[in-house]
């Protein structure tokens, strides 16, 4: 299973739609993928390595090196396949890459 | 989404004169708090996150020509009730944009998300991205005149 980090300032509305969006699509896509929304704040070194991929709505200042690939989703909010096909696409390819 | 009606109030929905979005806070924070559906504190903390965490959206990518719209919100322990809260600027404002935070948009709506419910069942944003970006909005909203006209556009 992969999972995915999803987050935003608050941790209530963007993160909790990424973490929706991210695992119906990669559902539909063949993978088993889980995701979970917090806060940006809340995110530490600890946390963020017990997952595979982190995905905010643009990439934070998170005052250290972020071990684990990156995924920018903003565009998912926009919930229009022209803006949120190619991050889904960037989300399969680094899934593939991890080997899992 | 279900009662789409209930998330939203005609006398939540505000026309404001604002120059940046901390005035823009501060006059609809203290009419918020005033109806005790925010916590003290809510002002300060919108306009820290929204420093920190933007939520202008770029509604120039569903159209060309069109202004665009902002989200704010903040942490579920500020807000004591669940809907949208709609401000009409009377001439836009910037915002930073949500998911490129170092350009600004022009802001001529702001959408209030006010949640307290932090794992909510319903989304509230995302039945928002479903109106934004479904035909010409700001136009549409420009061309009413009165907050139940506004009222029944947003939740018809």
């Amino acid at each position: 299973m992969i999972k995915v980090l999803a987050a935003c300032g608050a941790g209530v509305n963007s993160s909790h739609q990424i973490k929706d969006a991210v695992e119906e699509e990669m559902r539909n896509r063949g993978y088993d993928v889980h995701a979970d929304a917090v806060m940006i704040k809340d995110v530490n070194e600890e946390m963020i390595s017990k997952y595979d991929i982190f995905a905010p709505i643009s990439t934070p200042d998170l005052g250290f090196e972020i071990p684990i690939p990156v995924v920018e989703a903003g565009p998912i909010l926009y919930r229009m396949p022209a803006m949120s096909a190619p991050v889904f696409d960037e989300l399969e390819n680094v899934i593939k890459s991890l080997n899992k | 989404m279900a009662n789409t009606e209930k998330l939203f109030d005609p006398d939540l929905i505000f026309f404001e004169d604002a120059s940046s979005f901390e005035e823009l806070f501060q006059s609809v924070g203290g009419k918020l708090l005033e109806k005790k559906l925010v916590n003290p504190g809510y002002i300060e903390a919108m306009t820290e996150r929204e420093k920190n965490f933007p939520t202008g959206l770029d509604l120039s990518v569903v159209n060309p020509d069109s202004l665009s719209v902002a989200i704010p919100h903040t942490e579920v322990e500020y807000c004591n009730w669940k809907g949208v809260v709609v401000a009409r600027l009377k001439e836009p404002i910037a915002f930073h944009n949500m998911i490129s935070p170092d350009k600004t948009v022009p802001v001529k709506y702001a959408f209030f998300i006010l949640n307290n419910e932090k794992n909510s069942q319903t989304n509230l944003l995302s039945y928002l991205m479903g109106f934004f970006t479904s035909g010409d909005k700001v136009s549409e909203l420009d061309s009413l005149n009165t907050k139940e006209e506004i009222y029944q556009f947003i939740t018809k």
